[in-house]
């Protein structure tokens, strides 16, 4: 989801337009519409996801958990199954490798 | 002992661009900023009732946003062109409660300060009531340098300069009479403090939370997100 909202850029040295975008409920980017300038997500994009994941999977086994936690990568693996919603889940994680 | 009123700012001030949101309707991980900015007042036991300050084409969304997170508020008001505008028109919102000593206190917060837990809320009532006024605030733990064309030209002292912060709380008769001194004067106050001080009404800071930060950098989105996710 993308979402416009005013802040300060620091490169532009004014309140600018920026758009906000968001990946389930984690903040992916934050980008000034007048210079472009990037502010990522506190995570990498990917590992934010892989923390979204392990709450949507809390019933799943440890295992998988683990698995998921410590190898990013291991996500494309595991989505089948873990994902009660594997399309949604599927489109959120290509909006992040876009 | 008069009532306790809390009074959280959300109208924002400046124009936006077409479908831009007010930043204070920013998700942060599932929640507005403003119903977090609100949420600790509602309920507290210092505070007898909460009100939301929105600009006037945002009444609505306001009430709507804010009923979904489950924030029952007392009323939202219609909010000015500045932030000062917005706290003068608040405050004479209630000019006759305040007249008549049912509202004893009046406590300003920003809307855009979404992490502020109430913890110092009782020592910021109990300094307002005792002196008149009372803010959290934080050292400023920076080296301050002042730049010329030539460069740098010198380093200034920090040691008693604070960041302010919100909540700021006051005796309500010491605002309403400082607002009005400032419309008087011609007066635009950057924040509650700085219009109740030109009264020479003493405002003691007490220390708040370096994690209470205001919305304002892109930056500022991305710590909130991860500080609400913090245990
Ligand atoms: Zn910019």
């Amino acid at each position: 989801m993308k979402v416009k909202s005013s802040l300060m850029c620091q490169n532009c040295g004014r309140q600018t337009s920026h758009e906000l975008h968001y990946v389930g409920s984690s903040l992916h980017e934050i980008r000034c519409l007048q210079c472009s300038t990037e502010t990522w997500g506190h995570h990498h994009p990917v590992a934010g996801y892989v923390g979204e994941m392990r709450g949507r999977i809390v019933t799943k086994p440890w295992r998988v958990l683990r698995e998921m936690t410590t190898e990013p990568a291991a996500i494309r693996s595991l989505l089948p199954r873990v994902a009660s919603k594997p399309v949604r889940v599927a489109s959120e994680l290509i909006e992040i490798l876009r | 002992m008069g009532r306790t009123i809390a009074v959280v700012l959300g109208a924002g001030s400046g124009a936006r661009a077409r479908h831009a949101v007010n930043k204070v309707y920013l998700d942060l991980d599932g929640l507005p900023v403003i119903a977090r900015a609100v949420r600790p007042f509602i309920d507290h036991p210092e505070v007898d009732e909460t009100y939301v300050v929105a600009a006037p084409g945002e009444l609505g969304a306001c009430a709507g946003v804010l009923a979904d997170a489950g924030c029952v508020v007392h009323g939202i008001l219609p909010g000015g062109p500045s932030r000062h505008a917005s706290e003068a028109g608040a405050v004479e919102h209630f000019a006759d409660r305040i007249e008549s000593g049912e509202i004893e206190i009046v406590l300003i917060h920003d809307g855009a300060r979404p992490i502020y837990h109430g913890a110092s809320l009782a020592t910021l009532v109990d300094r307002a009531r005792k002196g008149g006024g009372a803010i959290c605030g934080v050292p400023l733990n920076e080296e301050l340098v002042s730049v010329t064309d030539h460069g740098a030209s010198g380093w200034r002292s920090t040691e008693n300069l604070w960041c302010a912060q919100t909540p700021q709380v006051f005796q309500a008769a010491v605002l309403l009479e400082a607002f009005r001194a400032a419309k008087a004067a011609g007066f635009e106050g950057t924040d509650t403090a700085s219009t109740v001080e030109r009264m020479g009404v003493p405002v003691e800071v007490v220390e708040g939370d370096p994690r209470n930060i205001k919305i304002t950098f892109p930056e500022d989105v991305v710590l909130a997100a991860s500080l609400v996710r913090a245990p």
